[in-house]
C-alpha cells in the first residue's frame, strides 16, 4: 500500500485547527493538531484511474482569528514530491478558490487531483514538469517504444541461441 | 636544466566519450609546463567528432568497442583520412617527440592503427606510449603482451610506460631513459612503482584544452581530477588492485586548492572525479568538504563514483557537506540486489546500506546513477528476482531524480587481471568463442547462467527499466543492438574453448604481492 504524508505547520489560537482528509468523497483520515507541527500519513489503497483528494479544514470559530494550517510538503514512502504537485491543488473556501493556496486561514477545502498507480503517475509527470534535467548525465531520449520494440526483436532473435 | 627534446606532440588516442577531456592529456600538459617545454595537444576522439562529423563518430564508435579491423572501408577511409591530416600536422609543428596516452584496452587499435600512420610518416619522432591501456594485454592479435609490449616488439614505438606516469615522463624529457616502467626496465619488477606522495605530484594543466568543444550534457565545461590511485576494495569483477597495489590519495587540502585554481583559472564550475571512489578514504573526503566549505566557492559541481557504507560510516552530516558543497551528482556501484551476489562481489554494504544512503541523498537533493552487473557467475534467478524487486522498491526516488538513471550497458564481463578471473577452478568457468571478448563464457558451478540467460535477464531488466521509468543511457539504443549481435555471434560460432579466453595475471609480483 502507498502512503502520502502531508506535513503542516500551525498557529495555536484558542485552541488548534482540525483536518479531515479525504479521497473520492470517503474519509480516510480525521486529525486534531497538538503542536505547531504535523505530519499525517494517508494510506492509499485505490483502483487505478483519476481520483480526488480533499483535505477539509473544519471547525474554526470566531474567537480563533489567527490560528492557521500551512501545506508544507507532501512525501511518496518517504520521497518528498516535487512543488508542482502541491502547487496544482486550489483552496476553496466559502465563494473563493485560490490556486496553489498552500495557507488556510478560514475554513474550507483543499482539492487535489491525481492518477494511480500514483508512483508511475509522478514518473511520467516528471521530465514534462522538471524540465532538462541539471546533470552530467545524457538520459536516453530515445521514443520508448522503439527500445521495447528492439528488446522484443532481440529477445526473439535469442531463442536460436543454444549455448 | 638540458631537456633532450624541443617539441612535444601530445596526443589522446581514440574513442571513447566526448563529455570530458581526457585527463591524461592535461597531465601530459602539466608536467610539459612544469618543465618548462613546448607543446601542442591533438585529442583523436575529439578531431574525429569535429573534422568527420558525429555520424562517422558514431559509426566508429560501435566498432570500436568490438573490432576495429570490421570497420566498412568507407569509415576506414574516413579515418584514414583523418589520423593521416593529424600525423602530418605532427610533422609540420616540428615535434621532435610524441607522448600518446591509451586511456583503456578498448583505444588499442586505434592507438595501433595511429602509430602505424606515424611510422611511415614521421619516422624520426620519438615515440612514448603511457596510460592505463598500454598495460592492458592486446588478446586481439593473439599476444600475451601487453599492449605496450606488442607495439614495442612491432617498432610502433621506442617506449612505453607501465605504472606511474608521473614519476617516469618528466624524467624522460630529461633524457633518463633507465628508469623501472619504461620499457620493462628490472623485468621482474618492470612497473614504475606506486607514487608514495600525491600531494608532490605535478598538477594537471587545461591552458591549451579547448574545453568548448566537449559534448558534455546541458553544454557544461567539465575538468577531470584525481585525488586518488587504487582502491579500497578489491571488488572481484574490477582490475583496479592489479594496476594499483596500494590505496593512495591526495589530501582534501591539495585537492581544494586545485580546484580552486581550476575555477579561477578557467571559469569552469563542473568537475569529474577520475577517482574509483571518490569516498575511498573518508578523512580525505570530510577534509575536502570542509576545505570546500571553507572556501565558500558558490555553484561548483561534482561527480564521481561513490560507494555506499554502513551509516555509522556515512553520518548525515556528511550527506549536508555534500551537497553544500556541490556533491550532487554520484555514480554508485550497487551492481546487484542481492546481498549474496554483492557479498560475494566484495562490495561490502547491505541492502540496509543502500536503504539509508538513499533516504539521505534523498534529504539533501544528490542524485545517484547506479551501476548494475547483469550475470554475475554466482547469480541465481533468484538473485536476479531481487535486482528487479529492488528497482521496483526504489522506483520511487525516480520522482525527485534521487536516482537519476541505471547503467544497463552490457552483461558480466570476466576481465584478466581481475580477481573473479583467478577463481576460474573454482568457479568451472570455460569460455566460449564469440565478439564478446571476455562476456561469453559459462560457470560449471551455476550452469543454469547461460550465455543466453545472461541476454535474457539484461533485455528482462532493460525492459523493466523502461516500465518503471528509470532513465537509461543515451547509447541504450546502440547497447541493444551490440548485445543482440554479441549474442547470435556465439549462435554462430560456438566453439567451447576452456583455455583460449584465460589470460593468467599479467601484473607485476611487485603489485601482485
Amino acid at each position: 500500500m502507498t502512503v502520502l504524508t502531508f506535513k503542516f505547520s500551525s498557529t495555536e489560537c484558542n485552541g488548534w485547527p482540525k483536518l479531515r482528509f479525504c479521497v473520492d468523497d470517503d474519509v480516510l483520515v480525521e486529525y486534531d493538531f497538538d503542536s505547531d507541527t504535523a505530519s499525517v500519513d494517508i494510506p492509499l489503497d485505490l483502483i487505478d484511474g483519476n481520483h480526488v483528494l480533499e483535505i477539509e479544514r473544519y471547525g474554526k470559530t470566531d474567537n480563533q482569528t489567527n490560528q492557521l494550517v500551512t501545506l508544507e510538503d507532501i512525501y511518496i514512502q518517504d520521497v518528498r514530491l516535487p512543488d508542482w504537485f502541491k502547487s496544482s491543488g486550489t483552496f476553496y473556501f466559502h465563494d473563493q478558490a485560490i490556486q496553489s493556496g498552500l495557507i488556510w486561514h478560514p475554513n474550507g477545502k483543499f482539492i487535489l487531483n491525481f492518477c494511480t498507480p500514483i508512483i508511475n503517475w509522478f514518473v511520467d509527470q516528471r521530465l514534462e514538469r522538471w524540465g532538462p534535467i541539471e546533470s552530467l548525465f545524457n538520459p536516453s531520449q530515445h521514443n520508448k517504444q522503439r527500445l521495447y520494440q528492439s528488446l522484443a526483436e532481440f529477445e526473439q532473435e535469442l531463442n536460436d541461441v543454444k549455448v | 636544466m638540458t631537456l633532450k627534446y624541443k617539441k612535444i606532440a601530445l596526443v589522446a588516442s581514440a574513442q571513447l566519450g566526448l563529455a570530458r577531456a581526457p585527463a591524461g592529456l592535461a597531465f601530459l600538459a602539466g608536467v610539459c609546463e612544469h618543465l618548462d617545454i613546448d607543446y601542442s595537444i591533438w585529442d583523436l576522439n575529439l578531431e574525429l567528432y569535429k573534422r568527420q562529423g558525429q555520424s562517422v563518430w558514431d559509426n566508429c564508435n560501435e566498432y570500436t568497442y568490438n573490432d576495429l579491423d570490421l570497420l566498412p572501408e568507407d569509415l576506414k577511409n574516413q579515418a584514414t583520412s583523418l589520423l593521416k591530416e593529424i600525423v602530418l600536422e605532427i610533422k609540420q609543428s616540428g615535434s621532435d617527440c610524441l607522448a600518446m596516452t591509451v586511456f583503456s584496452y578498448v583505444q588499442m587499435q586505434w592507438t595501433e592503427w595511429f602509430l602505424k600512420l606515424c611510422s611511415e610518416y614521421i619516422p624520426d619522432v620519438t615515440v612514448i606510449l603511457g596510460g592505463p591501456g598500454v598495460s592492458s594485454i592486446y588478446q586481439l592479435r593473439h599476444t600475451d603482451l601487453v599492449f605496450g609490449a606488442w607495439a614495442l616488439e612491432q617498432k610502433l614505438t621506442d617506449y612505453y610506460v607501465l605504472g606511474e606516469g608521473d614519476q617516469v615522463f618528466p624524467e624522460f624529457i630529461k633524457g633518463q631513459t633507465d628508469m623501472l616502467g619504461l620499457n620493462c626496465v628490472g623485468k621482474t619488477q618492470t612497473w614504475q612503482p606506486q607514487i608514495e606522495d600525491m600531494d608532490a605530484q605535478i598538477r594537471p594543466s587545461y591552458k591549451k584544452i579547448n574545453l568548448d568543444f566537449y559534448q558534455s550534457p546541458n553544454n557544461k565545461k567539465i575538468i577531470t581530477l584525481n585525488g586518488s590511485r587504487g582502491c579500497v576494495r578489491r571488488c572481484t569483477f574490477c582490475d583496479v588492485g592489479a594496476q594499483w597495489k596500494k590505496f593512495k590519495y591526495r589530501s582534501g587540502q591539495s585537492l581544494a586548492q586545485e580546484i580552486k585554481k581550476h575555477h579561477n583559472d578557467t571559469g569552469v564550475r563542473d568537475f569529474w572525479f577520475s577517482d574509483s571512489l571518490i569516498n575511498g578514504s573518508m578523512k580525505q573526503f570530510n577534509e575536502l568538504l570542509e576545505t570546500l566549505k571553507q572556501y565558500q566557492l558558490t555553484d561548483l559541481h561534482f561527480s564521481g563514483q561513490f560507494i555506499v557504507r554502513p551509516s555509522q560510516s556515512h553520518p548525515e552530516r556528511m550527506y549536508k557537506l555534500m551537497a553544500e558543497t556541490g556533491f550532487t551528482h554520484i555514480a554508485v556501484g550497487i551492481e546487484s540486489g542481492s546481498e549474496r551476489v554483492r557479498d560475494h562481489m566484495g562490495k561490502k554494504f547491505s541492502n540496509q546500506d543502500i536503504d539509508y544512503h538513499l533516504a539521505m541523498c534523498e534529504r539533501y537533493g544528490i542524485t545517484n546513477y547506479f551501476l548494475t552487473i547483469v550475470g554475475y557467475p554466482t547469480e541465481t534467478e533468484q538473485d536476479f528476482e531481487d535486482t528487479l524487486n529492488m528497482y521496483r522498491r526504489y522506483q520511487r526516488y525516480v520522482i525527485n531524480h534521487t536516482i537519476l538513471g541505471i547503467n544497463l550497458k552490457y552483461t558480466m564481463t570476466i576481465l584478466p587481471n581481475t580477481p573473479i578471473s583467478t577463481m576460474q577452478q573454482e568457479l568451472d568457468v570455460e569460455w566460449i568463442h564469440g565478439e564478446g571478448n571476455q562476456m561469453e563464457w559459462r560457470s560449471g558451478s551455476n550452469p543454469d547462467l547461460t550465455v543466453k540467460e545472461r541476454y535474457s535477464r539484461w533485455i528482462r531488466l532493460v525492459r523493466l527499466a523502461l516500465d518503471l521509468g528509470y532513465n537509461l543511457s543515451e547509447e541504450v539504443l546502440i547497447d541493444i543492438a551490440t548485445n543482440k549481435r554479441k549474442a547470435l555471434s556465439v549462435r554462430e560460432n560456438a566453439i567451447v574453448d576452456r583455455t583460449a579466453r584465460y589470460i593468467p595475471i599479467q601484473a607485476p609480483t611487485e603489485l601482485l604481492s
